[in-house]
């Protein structure tokens, strides 16, 4: 994996048009990228259109990447999840948050420098937060944004009824977001 | 000067708890429609999407990696930029393409030969204005260097036999016009060497309304929309 100065200074070069930064950031990331579109879709196929449409809204989207609040590897890595959220939603014929229009909300949101200092680093201590849940809330967390669950889906994997899975959910959320700000 | 009451009762709103749930895609229905009007209008609760975002994306860093087949990126390829090389100097559709998304913005960009194109210590400067008095926002990019500025503008356009006329300003000098901004919201402006000077750290942008055909005088005769001043992009 490539420093995010230097994913960074990929996306900016790609943001005037530059071709070969393209492929040099193709290169070093899509391998991962790969990895979490296969998780999500659980389909080879899938995953490859997932892919492409990734790359090329990465490459739409570059110049954009200054204001959107996220370091260079969560971005890249937010945009593939989204992408293959979407394809897996509509296969299943279901329209879910989570999809591509969060594009234009990143574009809006304008965090400052503090803001974009906040978030680089906020890479690792999810897994720390992660682990002050109970495994089962822990787990439908990581169903929810790595295997694209619905809430339907996760009550009925963790055999609980809808609006417990809803309640832990939402605790578990707010839990975390103790953690992550502490 | 509409909502100076509603800002005041700044409590979390409800929607803010959402925000999580949002970002892992658990929102559906009526409550995901009402929660992204939401988004439309409060940058706070997207800069909280945001930083879920950030904070689920190490789930993904652990997944493991796997290569995808090079059809991908041939494919890729092919959709991007066609079969074919353009010459540097037509890529400037390609960048109409790349930024086609960005709203309420003017953009300009400088273009170098292709040599610096690709040289390793390019250096981008931005610079954005956006009027007080009128609906129109401007953000400016370009290269150091000679070249063509690229822009894209939105917002309400010049009146009828007025121009937007486009002007940098050096410390201490009087302002030198870089040209009457196009019609259109992608265009571009070539510059000439003692304009291409004027891109540089330090140098104010400043746009000011003009009869059609720009200054009679050579200097800003029209109102000042607004001013913003050149900065590093990022360092290439």
């Amino acid at each position: 994996m490539r420093t995010p100065e230097q994913i960074e200074k990929w996306i900016a070069q790609m943001a005037l048009g530059d071709r070969i930064a393209f492929e040099s950031l193709y290169d070093a990331t899509s391998a991962k990228l790969f990895g979490v579109s296969l998780r999500v879709l659980k389909n080879t196929a899938l995953a490859e259109e997932a892919l492409q449409n990734t790359y090329f809204k990465v490459w739409r989207n570059a110049s954009r990447y200054q204001v959107n609040g996220l370091s260079p590897m969560s971005w890249l890595i937010t945009i593939a999840r989204n992408t293959a959220l979407d394809s897996l939603r509509t296969q299943k014929n279901l329209e879910i948050s989570g999809g591509s229009d969060l594009m234009d909300t990143f574009a809006d949101s304008k965090p400052g420098p503090e803001d974009l200092a906040i978030a680089s680093s906020q890479n690792e201590v999810l897994r720390v937060c992660l682990t002050e849940l109970d495994d089962a809330h822990a787990r439908a967390i990581r169903g929810a944004y790595l295997d694209g669950k619905t809430y339907a889906e996760l009550a009925s994997d963790a055999k609980v009824p809808l609006n417990t899975m809803r309640t832990w959910l939402r605790r578990s959320l707010i839990k975390l977001r103790e953690c992550l700000t502490r | 000067m509409t909502n100076d009451v509603e800002t005041n009762t700044a409590q979390t709103s409800p929607d803010k708890d959402k925000a999580g749930e949002y970002a892992l895609g658990l929102l559906e229905g009526a409550e995901r429609d009402a929660f992204e009007a939401q988004l439309q209008s409060d940058p706070s609760l997207a800069l909280e999407v945001a930083r879920w975002q950030e904070h689920f994306a190490a789930l993904g860093m652990d997944v493991e990696e796997v290569a995808p087949p090079v059809s991908v990126l041939k494919i890729l390829k092919r959709e991007l930029w066609g079969e074919n090389q353009m010459p540097w100097h037509r890529r400037i559709r390609v960048w109409e393409y790349a930024i086609g998304g960005m709203a309420a913005a003017l953009v300009a960009y400088a273009v170098f030969s292709s040599d610096a194109f690709y040289e390793a210590e390019v250096r981008v400067l931005q610079a954005s204005i956006s009027s007080s008095e009128i609906d129109l926002q401007v953000a400016f990019a370009s290269n150091v260097g000679t070249g063509l500025l690229r822009i894209e503008q939105a917002g309400v356009a010049p009146a009828q036999g007025r121009v937007f006329e486009l002007w940098a300003i050096a410390e201490g000098a009087a302002p030198v016009s870089l040209g009457v901004l196009p019609q259109g919201r992608v265009t571009a402006l070539r510059l000439d060497e003692t304009q291409s000077a004027l891109v540089r750290v330090g140098v104010t942008f400043a746009l000011s309304d003009e009869p059609t055909g720009g200054s009679p005088t050579g200097a800003p005769t029209g109102p000042v929309l607004g001013v913003g001043a050149l900065q590093v992009l990022t360092n290439l």
